[in-house]
């Protein structure tokens, strides 16, 4: 364990990004990851709006450019990255995009962004906002260095074998110390919110019919949310050159009913309510079932960036009280 | 194909497109292809985009498709010409279970396109037919104009039991096909006693009454095997557009076991 005193903090970040390519959460025109050189931008406060998921998978990528039937691909290469202030829902979400994207066969894309990449979580010692339910989703250790906020110092834990090497290159400012981090510190009171995970024998309610009826198809819950992981593939050519162009990876989501068609315009899942229990299934049941571990973290993005605030917590937990 | 970056396609020379009906085409690709019967792969223009077709052959040394122009992608290979270049990766998903089905008998029924997935069945066991017993072999089409791979009928008459039928027969023809729809065909045919193993591929309105017509006649729901269509893109069980339930129509399909697919959730 090792302390960090809040008055070395900004010359721990300026050590830092000598070293390495420091992301931290800032507020611009809302709070999101980006470079930082020094702690006077960083902004704690609360939880980015943005996920850090379009570091590792971006919204739209080429996969490989062509010109006539000649193929070229630009594999990103990425520099040692130290993503600062992450919180747990959103390392967990990391971990499961890794689960996706690292198993065999490997998206090399998302492989070349990865690496080298290290995580300084922060503890939320209270809800970042009302609509989270991180307590409820079963979250792991996936960090690098840990940080709980004490009075006037941050509680370090180190998580790996990264983070133990990063505690020694910045011992400057981390100070063993005998304190030991309590089960408090890597949970948030008050967001054991969601009653069950165990959603498979609510299939057929008609809750999923009633509960999404005020529902846009805006996609704001998938783009927002930090695992979400479904994409699509197209093709463009230069408007002057036909035969040059290339063949890009988009985001893409299953609220859009266009994501389940088929040749003649057949649509498996045509109906909101369908959709949105999809959502939901993958989210909880789907991913679990191959990978043993609930997809979603609880961050609450979904309900909270939804402009009609769907908001599928309650939801779920009026079937459970049915 | 050996391929680091799963997204990348290798070039491949189309040998022959050979219009089958008005809006359906088979494309000869000249490659040796290793394949399980039912797969598919990934064709593209690059420019134009990616498809996901089923493999019509196995163990030749070309790759032969059967495609219907539906979209940009399929219109775009009804125009390619022998010679030009196509992009392929594969293959992909899980094919028939044609292990499973030896010793025993086997009933393929398949409408339409669907054709093209259960011809690769046909191509193995025409060079492995003293693995099963009887094999009864349904293919239905709307009418007479529709019929795909009819110069391969001789063929596979040769190793099965060949039902054809035409939902409209016009009269006149002196086609050797029963009117009516290929469900309704399966319905009065006393099928092949003993262990069976059924493979079904078509429209999903055929496969589900096929499907369940083999119920009512006796077959358990896991000899029923019924091969799938979803749109996809990664092909690897990531772009999550094909799943069924939990599973991935490309990697855990695009063959199914009936009773795998729980009721056909959506």
């Amino acid at each position: 364990m090792y302390k960090l005193q809040k008055a070395d903090l900004n010359n721990f970040i300026v050590s830092l990004a000598g070293q390495y390519h420091v992301l931290a959460p800032v507020r611009t025109d809302a709070v999101r990851f980006q470079e930082v050189k020094s702690a006077d931008a960083i902004d704690l406060s609360e939880n980015s709006y943005v996920p850090i998921k379009q570091f590792f998978f971006p919204q739209q990528e080429t996969l490989f450019k062509f010109a006539g039937d000649e193929i070229t691909v630009p594999l990103p290469e990425t520099e040692p990255r130290v993503f600062f202030g992450v919180r747990r829902c959103d390392l967990n979400a990391v971990a499961h995009q890794d689960l996706v994207y690292l198993e065999e066969p490997q998206n090399p894309y998302y492989a070349a962004r990865r690496k080298n990449t290290l995580f300084i979580g922060l503890h939320c010692a209270q809800p970042c906002n009302q609509y989270a339910f991180c307590g409820s989703m079963r979250l792991k250790d996936h960090h690098d260095l840990w940080l709980s906020e004490r009075s006037d110092y941050y509680l370090v834990e180190a998580g790996s074998e990264g983070g133990e090497k990063l505690a020694k290159q910045l011992s400057a400012y981390l100070k063993p110390t005998d304190e030991a981090l309590s089960a408090a510190d890597k949970e948030t009171p008050g967001t054991d919110k969601l009653k069950t995970t165990n959603i498979a024998a609510f299939y057929g309610n008609p809750e999923w019919e009633t509960g999404v009826k005020w529902c846009l198809s805006c996609a704001a819950c998938t783009t927002t949310c930090p695992t979400c992981y479904c994409h699509e593939i197209w093709d463009t050519v230069e408007s002057s050159d036909t035969t040059k162009g290339c063949r890009i990876r988009n985001w893409s989501s299953c609220q859009l009913k266009e994501f389940s068609r088929v040749s003649n315009d057949l649509y498996f899942r045509e109906p909101r309510s369908e959709r949105f229990r999809f959502r939901i299934y993958h989210q909880i049941e789907y991913y679990r079932e191959r990978y043993g571990v609930t997809m979603c973290v609880g961050c609450g993005r979904c309900i909270s960036n939804c402009p009609t605030r769907i908001d599928w917590v309650s939801i779920v937990n009026r079937m459970v009280a049915q | 194909m050996t391929n680091t970056n799963v997204y990348l396609p290798e070039p491949v020379k189309v040998l022959e497109n050979l219009r089958e009906t008005t809006d359906n085409f088979r494309l000869v690709l000249d490659i040796p292809f290793k394949n399980e019967p039912g797969q598919f792969v990934q064709i593209s223009l690059l420019g134009i985009g990616e498809a996901p077709i089923s493999i019509a052959s196995w163990d030749r040394d070309y790759l032969m498709l059967h495609i219907r122009e539906v979209g940009t992608v399929t219109r775009a290979l009804g125009r390619c010409k022998p010679g030009d270049t196509v992009f392929i990766r594969g293959p992909y998903g899980k094919g028939y279970p044609m292990k499973e089905a030896e010793g025993g008998n086997m009933v393929i029924i398949a409408g339409g396109c669907g054709v093209a997935s259960v011809k690769g069945v046909f191509d193995y066991v025409g060079k492995n037919r003293d693995k099963y017993n009887e094999i009864y072999a349904f293919v239905g089409y709307r009418n007479s104009k529709e019929v795909i791979f009819e110069d391969f009928v001789d063929e596979w008459k040769e190793s099965m039991s060949l039902f054809v039928s035409l939902d409209t027969l016009k009269e006149g023809t002196c086609y050797d096909a029963t009117e009516g729809f290929v469900t309704d065909l399966v319905k009065i045919t006393e099928l092949p006693k003993g262990d069976t193993v059924a493979m079904l591929c078509g429209p999903p309105i055929m496969m589900k009454l096929s499907g369940r017509a083999l119920i009512e006649k006796g077959m358990p729901e896991d000899k029923v095997y019924v091969s799938e269509e979803r749109l996809m893109y990664c092909a690897t069980g990531t772009c999550c557009h094909c799943m069924i339930g939990s599973t991935f129509t490309c990697k855990d399909g695009p063959v199914f076991r009936w009773d795998e697919l729980k009721e056909h959730t959506p």
